[in-house]
């Protein structure tokens, strides 16, 4: 799989979960939902889905499709965009989701449908086959009227700009939410975009440091399952970690999150896990955020007991080699 | 029983990381030791079977250096035989001194397979040199590994995912579970007239897992169909080797490779390696450019002519391996006189134990850390070394320290808490309690140290 693609879904399935602690955990992103209730889906076309569900004061986001998404079947040869910027042959035109084009002309021309190659004299819109997705990510029945809005991207490399801060999704349904898109869901991505791009200066706060290393250590633990089934070289390690459990933890109170190693399948969640095999202990807060920043020698930091790591090590090691390339997507 | 304390180690290891990358890198990290706060860094000065640190601590070292120490440190028939090549005629000289020819003769004579033999420095030279030969001896591209087996450090040795590996470096490396004919057979079948080599361990001895010995038949298997199908066979066996038979471990198990590699155990420390082959594949040793700057040095050679010599003379395997035996069978004894339940495995002079009340390790993580704070050199993630220089007493000694770090486990709350409270960790309790059927802890360390008069 290519970069785009890796990045797009580290975004959708290991970043934008961070919604969940920010809402919880940050009162001003807690001020700005509250009342709130909404469901964003994000659709990739032919790429990962994800879902952020706003209510009761609370935030989940899940991957695949909510309940009650309208169908993206805005497949191959649909209508051209009116919009000039898409280029290609017009198809059949839209079957769902009307008011695609002037979306799509406000999207930002250069997204690829295939999530690598910019798609040069390409239609991304017209092309995208927004029915296909992630066999994983594409869970969830369509059956409800539940989702408020849908936000496409025709591809993966589109939605990576969007995290970028240097595109705009395509709004496919919701349009009497755009308010609360433009507005309030527009303020808490930024709350979100702020703790997650620390400073020496806000490290030094210790709210503000708490709640970064916490993000950090959620986005770290959920990009592990992301990267070794998409990541060529994390792909490799898959055979070293098909079984046991991974707890990661900061010393004395948390967070913590739990890696979870199957045959065929590995996830992550947040909290201690039960009957881990293996430990990675942090000794505080600033060696966690050292360490899951990339600034610390964690061969040096384990030798010191800065970060102590016992049970299966073998299989630590290796969720290690998987979490170093993390930054290769989200520096 | 007094415990080790390690300031001037940690002190040292905070100057090195500042000049060092990872302080201390490689097979000596001590990282994977868990917990490295437990272990000592650096080392002061050796003597037979012990070491002892920069903080004045004294080991009995079950680690042997990682192998290359059999005879004992600064043992002296060695370390004379290297002195007087450096008084009399110097180290690294213009030339190969006539010791290399006075070496490969001696592994020719002592090893049934070889026919030739050339030398080295490190295992991973001779293992990575067995590859080319065989790929220059059969014109093909693939060579068939085991999983989780270690050759050394160059790329397609540490496989995809690590730093540093790309996939062209492994993208003619198969790897394939240990003990499976079948797996080889399908490789065989799915890649005819691509695979060059075959290249395994005698018998499986991979990090945190238990070792594995070869099936009944296994290697008889693969060496026919290495044969039948025109593949190299290579045994590593740069850490078995010469501390279960002198002709090689393939000898123990009763098979014939077409090339193997030695190391550690050849020189008592002293920089060599070697590979041996057959007549067949002589020739393609010979094309295959192979060199290093100190690889003719005549000293490492000295060495390991008065080592093989002395490892011979003394029947050195069968030494080791009734030492290992003694001290496992001990350590199991002692372990069930407290409810715990100490497994073996590997050959007893390279044993790997592990305790498998606790899946996870943590627990037999905390009873060799106990072990080592009390003097006895255990690593919970490697198989450990028996050497020729340890001693009755050795033996006497390390069942005691066993038996006192049983005593105090049973006793302590988590991984990571050390009696001293000095390293508080709040990981969930891994500690499984004794069996309820458990005997009282007993005096098997003494019943086990009495059976040590029996080992020479």
């Amino acid at each position: 799989m290519g970069y785009e693609a890796v990045r797009a879904r580290l975004n959708l399935l290991a970043v934008l979960p961070n919604l969940e602690d920010v809402v919880r955990y940050d009162p001003e992103a807690a001020d700005l939902v509250k009342g709130a209730r909404i469901t964003i889906q994000f659709v990739v076309a032919g790429g990962p889905r994800a879902c952020v569900r706003i209510a009761d004061g609370d935030c989940t986001v899940s991957a695949g499709m909510a309940p009650g998404a309208r169908p993206m079947r805005l497949v191959r040869g649909a209508r051209r965009s009116t919009g000039g910027a898409w280029g290609a042959d017009a198809g059949d035109g839209w079957r769902e989701a009307d008011g695609l084009s002037e979306a799509g002309a406000s999207a930002g021309a250069g997204a690829s449908a295939t999530g690598d190659a910019p798609g040069a004299g390409a239609s991304p819109v017209a092309s995208a086959d927004w029915g296909a997705s992630d066999a994983a990510t594409s869970a969830g029945a369509v059956d409800t009227k539940e989702a408020t809005v849908v936000l496409g991207f025709a591809s993966c490399a589109h939605l990576n700009k969007m995290f970028d801060g240097k595109g705009n999704p395509i709004p496919l349904w919701g349009f009497t939410k755009i308010g609360f898109l433009a507005g309030t869901f527009t303020k808490l991505t930024e709350r979100m975009a702020y703790f997650l791009k620390p400073t020496d200066e806000l490290l030094a706060d210790p709210d503000y440091l708490a709640l970064n290393t916490r993000l950090t250590l959620n986005t770290a633990a959920f990009a592990v399952p992301v990267l070794l089934e998409n990541d060529p070289d994390c792909m490799h390690l898959r055979h070293a970690l098909s079984d046991g459990t991974i707890g990661i933890k900061v010393l004395p109170d948390g967070p913590s999150v739990g890696l979870h190693l199957g045959l065929s399948d590995v996830w992550a969640e947040k909290g201690e896990p039960a009957d881990p095999s293996g430990l990675i202990l942090m000794r505080d807060l600033p060696t966690a955020s050292a360490y899951l920043n990339g600034k610390l020698d964690t061969f040096s930091a384990a030798t010191k007991g800065e970060v102590q790591i016992w049970g299966q090590i073998g299989k630590i090691e290796a969720v290690g080699l998987v979490l170093d390339r993390v930054p290769k997507y989200l520096a | 029983m007094k415990t080790n304390s390690y300031d001037r180690s940690q002190a040292l290891f905070e100057r090195a990381t500042k000049v060092i990358p990872c302080g201390i890198y490689g097979h000596f990290s001590p990282a994977p030791l868990a917990s490295p706060m437990s272990y000592p860094f650096y080392a002061a000065s050796a003597s037979g079977a012990h070491f002892t640190d920069i903080d004045g601590n004294d080991f009995i070292d079950y680690m042997c250096a990682y192998g290359p120490m059999v005879l004992g440190y600064r043992n002296k028939l060695i370390d004379d035989a290297v002195r007087k090549q450096i008084q009399k005629s110097g180290d690294l000289l213009g030339a190969p001194t006539p010791l290399m020819v006075d070496l490969a003769e001696m592994l020719v004579d002592m090893v049934p397979v070889a026919e030739w033999a050339l030398f080295a420095k490190n295992g991973g030279d001779m293992t990575n040199y067995a590859t080319m030969v065989a790929r220059s001896a059969t014109g093909r591209p693939k060579i068939v590994a085991i999983q989780g087996g270690y050759h050394g450090i160059a790329p397609w040795m540490q496989g995809g995912g690590h730093h540093g590996v790309i996939e062209a470096d492994i993208a003619d490396f198969i790897r394939i579970p240990w003990n499976d004919v079948a797996a080889f057979e399908r490789v065989l079948a799915e890649n005819p007239g691509r695979i060059a080599g075959f290249i395994a361990t005698p018998y499986h001895h991979p990090t945190f897992e238990d070792s594995v010995l070869p099936a009944a038949g296994y290697w008889q298997r693969i060496e026919s169909l290495c044969h039948r199908h025109g593949v190299v066979l290579i045994v590593d066996d740069v850490r078995c080797g010469f501390r279960h038979h002198l002709g090689g471990t393939n000898e123990y198990f009763g098979f014939k490779p077409d090339l193997i590699c030695f190391c550690k155990a050849i020189g008592n420390g002293y920089p060599i390696s070697a590979m041996v082959g057959t007549e067949a594949l002589k020739a393609e040793a010979a094309k295959v450019f192979f060199t290093g700057s100190y690889w003719y040095q005549a000293a490492p050679m000295a060495a390991a002519l008065a080592c093989l010599t002395e490892l011979r003379r003394i029947d050195a395997p069968k030494l080791m391996h009734e030492y290992g035996k003694k001290m496992t069978d001990g350590m199991v004894q002692i372990a069930k006189s407290y409810g715990y339940h100490l497994k073996v495995s590997g050959l007893p002079s390279m044993p790997y134990m592990r305790l498998t009340d606790d899946p996870s390790l943590m627990l037999h993580q905390r009873f060799c850390a106990a072990c080592t704070e009390r003097g006895a050199y255990f690593t919970s993630h490697h198989n450990w070394f028996m050497s020729v220089a340890h001693t009755d007493e050795d033996l006497a000694r390390t069942l005691e320290i066993v038996d006192d770090a049983f005593a105090t486990l049973a006793r302590t709350q988590a991984p990571g808490e050390r009696d001293d409270g000095a390293l508080a960790s709040v990981a969930p309790d891994a500690v499984p309690a004794p069996a309820a059927d458990a005997a009282p802890a007993s005096d098997a360390a003494s019943t086990a140290a009495e059976a040590t008069e029996e080992v020479r």
